[in-house]
């Protein structure tokens, strides 16, 4: 799954979820570090001390059109390097496993 | 354009700059188990490049040690010394070679094309219960012959490499061609001159025909699917790269049902990145 960093107002932020960037105060001082996880305590915590965003670690959005190109260029990447495995109509086992393996998630 | 002859690369690889003394003497060791290793730790230990180079791969997740060694007894003590041995070999062979001045040829893609395949070779043996270490040195010496050749031969060589772009051809199908002899055949002779075992230089020659391979053929078909299966993966990350024809035979042989096939391409792409960054 590929996850990427989002910017979140503080009031969307989940317990369980994990920060992909450190929290710190205006002093520049970290008051909760980077790869925790949150807990309903350290959300209460952060809205006492005045805290409006943070930056969390989500399942990146990909929308079907992304998701369509991406499956299009893994599986061409994959003709293309098999291109002389499978001239005169060869049949190459390793092409099939290739190919599942990439496009897993992709379809 | 002039072929090349057995006799012909055998003179020339005899110019080529001699692996260190204790490399030479630990490949000669590879197939003993009776070893003084206080003894090789220390001569190791003289080459401070190769004891650097020799510890970044021990210590890197690709061994997974429990704990850093700073030391080569100590890498010995803790990976044993046959695996100690593959590290020094592979730390003295990826340094023996400067990037030759061959246009065309992509050093750095070579070498993540060999780190990929020995890494996989190792992955497999495992599974088939077969020698790791030979399996690794085998994989990363697959291919030693397009560097000699790059290194030795570099006009002919950017030749063929040209004839294989414009044509787009197998590059032994190239070779062959041009200069009469393929890489695999080069690096068998060079493997042989720096003495490592008949099975492992026998893994080199054949690793395209798999399916005539005398007695080493288990390592061989390995070498095999594990040449196929880094570039299937696309590790050197080179434009132009092609798989070449699989043996059914050696396939077979490997017998990766599909969870077991997924294991090793996961695997084989985590740990090349590990290994890559240790030794290039």
């Amino acid at each position: 799954m590929n996850i990427s960093p989002h910017t979140i107002a503080l009031a969307d932020a989940e317990p369980g979820e994990r920060l992909a960037e450190a929290v710190v105060d205006d002093n520049g001082n970290v008051l909760v570090g980077a790869g925790c996880e949150l807990t309903a305590g350290m959300i209460q915590s952060m809205i006492r001390r005045g805290v409006k965003t943070l930056c969390v670690a989500r399942p990146a959005v990909i929308d079907e059109a992304e998701c369509a190109a991406r499956y299009e260029r893994a599986r061409a990447r994959i003709t293309h390097l098999f291109r002389h495995a499978t001239k005169q109509g060869r049949l190459n086992p390793l092409m099939h496993s290739v190919l599942a393996y990439r496009l897993e998630g992709l379809s | 354009m002039t072929s090349l002859s057995p006799e012909l690369v055998m003179a020339t690889v005899r110019e080529l700059p001699a692996l260190p003394a204790v490399v030479l003497e630990l490949i000669e060791l590879l197939g003993r188990d009776t070893v003084a290793s206080d003894l090789l730790a220390d001569k190791i230990s003289h080459d401070q490049a190769l004891t650097a180079k020799t510890l970044r791969l021990a210590n890197s997740s690709f061994y997974g040690m429990p704990r850093k060694v700073g030391r080569v007894s100590e890498a010995i003590s803790v990976l044993g010394l046959r695996t100690v041995r593959t590290v020094v070999t592979a730390a003295a062979v990826t340094g023996s070679f400067s990037p030759p001045r061959c246009e065309g040829f992509d050093f750095k893609a070579f070498w993540r094309h060999a780190i990929g395949t020995a890494v996989c070779a190792r992955l497999l043996a495992a599974e088939l219960k077969l020698d790791p270490e030979a399996a690794f040195t085998a994989g990363l010496l697959h291919d030693l012959g397009h560097l000699v050749l790059a290194s030795c031969f570099s006009e002919q060589f950017a030749a063929v490499l040209r004839h294989q772009t414009e044509r787009d051809v197998p590059c032994v199908d190239a070779e062959r061609a041009l200069l009469g002899m393929d890489h695999a055949a080069v690096g068998g002779l060079m493997a042989e001159h720096w003495r490592f075992s008949p099975t492992v230089v026998e893994a080199i020659r054949q690793h395209h025909t798999p399916d005539t391979a005398g007695a080493g053929a288990h390592l061989c078909g390995l070498v095999h699917v594990a040449d196929n299966i880094a570039h299937a993966l696309d590790l050197a990350h080179a434009e132009g790269d092609a798989v070449p024809v699989l043996s059914t035979a050696a396939w077979m042989q490997v017998g990766l049902d599909n969870p077991r096939c997924r294991r090793v391409f996961e695997q084989t792409e985590a740990q090349t990145e590990a290994v890559c960054s240790a030794l290039t």
